[in-house]
C-alpha cells in the first residue's frame, strides 16, 4: 500500500518545521506586534539572503554526504577582491562580478578534486582550502583591504524593486534552480544516490567522483554569490566579513533536516531554517542580548533541533 | 636499508618516519638558513610554544583516532583561561580552585559531548559545533575583553623549572607519555582503534563503545582545558578568544602527524606534526616572511600531507 504523504518522514519533518517557524512569529507578534511589520520582515528577508544562498550551496554538499568548510573564506576572498579590482568603478562591474563567481566555482572544483582524487577527507580539505583562501585574502590586501563597490552591486545587496529587497529575488531565484535540480532532474536524483549510499551508486552506474566536483563547484559558486550580495551591502571590503557564514550555513542547513550522513533532506527544510536563524539573531539583537548570549543561545539551538529530530526518526 | 625494511613495510611505521624525515629536514633547512633558529634561547622558544598545542593535540589525536572531531576544544581553552582569571586570587587555595574549575569545565564538557555522541546518536561535528558556541559564548561572558588576574606565583611556577627541567618540557612530555601508554599499552587504546575501524564490529565485539566514546571526549575536554590554564599562565593574563586558532591546528597537528577517520595513525606522529606546525611559523617569522602569508602555507601542508599520505596507501 501507497503511503499518504503526510505519513513520510520526510515529509512530517518539513511540515514540523515550517510550523516552528510560524509558531516563532506568531510568538513574536504576541510579545512585540511591530517585530512583524511587513517593512521589517523585508528587512530580515533581506539580512538573511545571503545565508539563505550558501545555505543552499552547503544543503547540497551535506546531501552527498560531504561537508564544505571554506565557504566564509571564498566569502570574504570574493568581497575584497570585488572592492579592490572595481575601486567603484561602474564599466568593470560585469566582468568582476564573472571572474568573483568563476573564482568560487574554481575553489569548489579544486575542494572536489582534492575529495574524490586526493580521496582527502571532505573536513580536511576544506579546512586546508578555507586556510589557503583567508591566507590569500590577508597577502592580496597586505591585512587593509582597499576599494569600494559600483553602485549596481550595491543596488543587488541594498536596494528594493516594488519594495521587495533585490538580495531577496536573487534568493528566490536559486532556491527555484535548487528545488529543480534536487527534486526535478536526474542529477538531484545522483545526488541524493551518492549522499544515501556511494557504493551502491557506483553500482547503478552513476559516476560518484563527478556529483560529488559538482556539489562542491556548485557550493562554491553560491559562496561566490553570498559574497557578491554582501559585498554590495557593506560598500566596502572587509576581512572577516565571511567568518560567520561557514558555522551559520551549517547550521542553518541542519535546522532544516539535513542529516549529516548525507542523503537525507533538501532545500524546503534549509530555507525555513535560514528564516528561523535570522529571526532569532534579530530577536536577540532587538532584546540587547549581547554576543556571548548569542553564541549560548545558537548552540542551544543546534542541539535542541538535533534532539528534536533524532527523536521523531 | 634492508634493517628498516620491516617497519617501512608497517602502514602506520611508514607514515611515522615519513614525517620525522620531513620535520628533520625541516630542521636542518632552517638551520642553514636561519643563525638565529639555530640558537639556543629560539630552540627553547620553540619548545614552550609548542606545549599548548601539544596538549591539544594529544587530546585531539584520540577523537580522530576514534573517527571522532572535537571542534570545541578551542573555546574550552578560552573558557579554562576566562575562568581562572576570575576565581584566582593570591592564595593557594584560590589558585587550586580556579585550576579544578578549569579541569572539571573540560571534563564536563567533554563528558557532555561524549554522552550526545554516544548516546543520542548525533554526528560528533555537530555536537562538538554546538558545544564550540556555547563555551565561547561563556568564555565571552565571564571575560568580554582580553585582562584579568593571573597570580604571579602560579605563572612562574608553571613557566619556571622543576629541578634542572622546564616545567612546560615536563607537562608536554608527561602528556604525551601517557598518551603514548593509554593508546598502544592499555586495552582502552585498542578499543579506540577498534572505534575508528568499524564502529559495528566493535560494539560486536563486545567493546563498551558507549562508555569508551564518552572517556575519549572526557580526554580531549581535560586536555583543551591543561592547554588553556597553561597559556594563561605564560600570558599572565585571559584572552576570551586565545582558543579559537587552537581547534584548527590541533586538527591540522593529528592529520599532518598521520592519523586518519578510520583507526590509522599514533600520538608520536602528532607530535611531529606539532612541531612542524609550530617550526613553520618560527621559521617564516625569523625570515622575515610577513605573518599574512602563514595561512596559505599551513593550509598547503594540511592538503599536500594527507594528499600524500592517502595517495601512498593506495600505492
Amino acid at each position: 500500500m501507497r503511503k499518504l504523504w503526510i505519513e513520510k518522514w520526510r515529509t512530517r519533518q518539513v511540515i514540523s518545521i515550517y510550523a516552528a517557524l510560524i509558531g516563532f512569529l506568531g510568538v513574536l507578534y504576541l510579545i512585540h506586534p511591530p517585530f512583524v511589520q511587513p517593512s521589517h520582515l523585508m528587512t530580515i528577508l533581506r539580512q538573511a539572503s545571503p545565508l539563505g544562498i550558501v545555505g543552499i550551496g552547503q544543503t547540497i554538499v551535506l546531501l552527498t554526504g560531504g561537508i564544505d568548510l571554506s565557504v566564509g573564506a571564498t566569502i570574504t576572498l570574493v568581497d575584497v577582491l570585488v572592492a579592490d579590482l572595481t575601486a567603484g568603478i561602474e564599466e568593470r562591474t560585469l566582468s568582476v562580478v564573472l571572474l568573483c563567481l568563476g573564482i568560487g566555482a574554481g575553489i569548489g572544483l579544486v575542494n572536489g578534486i582534492g575529495i574524490v582524487k586526493g580521496r582527502i577527507h571532505p573536513v580536511v580539505m576544506t579546512l586546508g582550502m578555507m586556510s589557503v583562501i583567508t591566507g590569500i585574502g590577508y597577502v592580496y590586501t597586505g591585512g587593509t583591504p582597499r576599494g569600494s563597490i559600483p553602485p549596481s552591486l550595491r543596488f543587488v545587496g541594498m536596494g528594493r524593486i516594488g519594495g521587495i529587497p533585490v538580495a531577496f529575488l536573487i534568493w528566490v531565484l536559486v532556491i527555484a534552480a535548487g528545488t529543480l535540480l534536487l527534486r526535478k532532474s536526474t542529477l538531484g536524483r545522483k545526488i541524493y544516490a551518492v549522499g544515501g549510499n556511494k557504493k551502491t551508486a557506483h553500482l547503478s552506474g552513476v559516476s560518484v567522483d563527478t556529483i560529488i566536483v559538482l556539489a562542491y563547484i556548485l557550493c562554491g559558486f553560491t559562496a561566490a554569490l553570498a559574497g557578491l550580495i554582501l559585498a554590495g551591502y557593506i560598500g566596502t571590503g572587509s576581512l572577516g566579513l565571511g567568518d560567520p557564514y561557514l558555522f551559520d550555513s551549517l547550521i542553518v542547513t541542519l535546522i532544516g533536516g539535513t542529516s549529516f550522513a548525507g542523503g537525507i533532506g533538501g532545500v524546503e527544510g534549509t530555507i525555513a531554517g535560514t528564516l528561523i536563524v535570522r529571526l532569532l539573531y534579530s530577536v536577540l539583537t532587538m532584546a540587547n542580548i549581547g554576543h556571548p548570549g548569542k553564541l549560548i543561545t545558537q548552540g542551544l539551538v543546534i542541539m535542541g533541533m538535533v534532539v528534536l529530530y533524532m527523536r521523531r526518526r | 636499508m634492508r634493517k628498516i625494511t620491516l617497519s617501512i613495510n608497517n602502514p602506520t611505521q611508514r607514515k611515522i618516519i615519513i614525517i620525522y624525515g620531513i620535520l628533520l629536514m625541516i630542521l636542518v633547512v632552517a638551520s642553514v638558513l636561519s643563525p638565529t633558529f639555530r640558537s639556543f634561547e629560539n630552540i627553547s622558544n620553540i619548545l614552550v610554544q609548542a606545549v599548548a598545542l601539544g596538549i591539544v593535540s594529544s587530546g585531539q589525536t584520540f577523537v580522530i583516532l576514534s573517527s571522532g572531531i572535537d571542534l570545541s576544544v578551542g573555546s574550552v581553552m578560552s573558557l579554562a583561561g576566562a575562568l581562572a582569571s576570575v576565581t584566582m586570587q593570591d592564595s593557594s587555595l584560590a589558585i587550586l580552585l580556579g585550576v579544578m574549575l578549569g579541569l572539571g569545565m573540560g571534563a564536563g564538557i567533554g563528558f557532555a559531548n561524549g554522552i550526545s555522541i554516544a548516546k543520542l546518536k548525533i554526528d560528533p561535528f555537530i555536537v562538538t559545533l554546538a558545544t564550540m558556541s556555547i563555551a565561547q559564548g561563556v568564555a565571552l561572558y565571564y571575560r568580554p575583553y582580553p585582562g584579568g588576574y593571573i597570580p604571579r606565583s602560579y605563572a612562574l611556577w608553571l613557566t619556571g623549572n622543576l629541578g634542572p627541567l622546564p616545567v612546560p618540557g615536563v607537562l608536554l612530555a608527561s602528556v604525551c607519555v601517557l598518551g603514548f601508554v593509554l593508546l598502544h599499552k592499555r586495552a582502552f587504546g585498542r578499543y579506540v582503534y577498534a572505534l575508528g575501524n568499524n564502529e559495528e564490529v566493535a560494539r560486536l565485539s563486545g567493546i563498551n563503545v558507549t562508555g569508551v566514546k564518552v572517556f575519549i571526549y572526557m580526554i580531549s575536554g581535560v586536555m583543551a582545558a591543561v592547554a588553556g590554564l597553561f597559556f594563561a599562565a605564560r600570558m599572565r593574563s585571559s584572552d576570551p578568544l586565545v582558543g579559537a586558532p587552537f581547534t584548527l591546528d590541533s586538527i591540522a597537528a593529528v592529520v599532518i602527524g598521520g592519523s586518519s577517520f578510520d583507526g590509522r595513525g599514533s600520538i608520536i606522529g602528532t607530535i611531529a606534526g606539532v612541531f612542524i606546525i609550530t617550526i613553520l611559523s618560527n621559521i617564516l617569522n625569523l625570515l622575515n616572511v610577513s605573518p599574512l602569508y602563514q595561512y596559505i602555507f599551513k593550509g598547503l601542508i594540511l592538503i599536500i600531507a594527507v594528499a600524500v599520505y592517502s595517495v601512498e596507501r593506495r600505492g
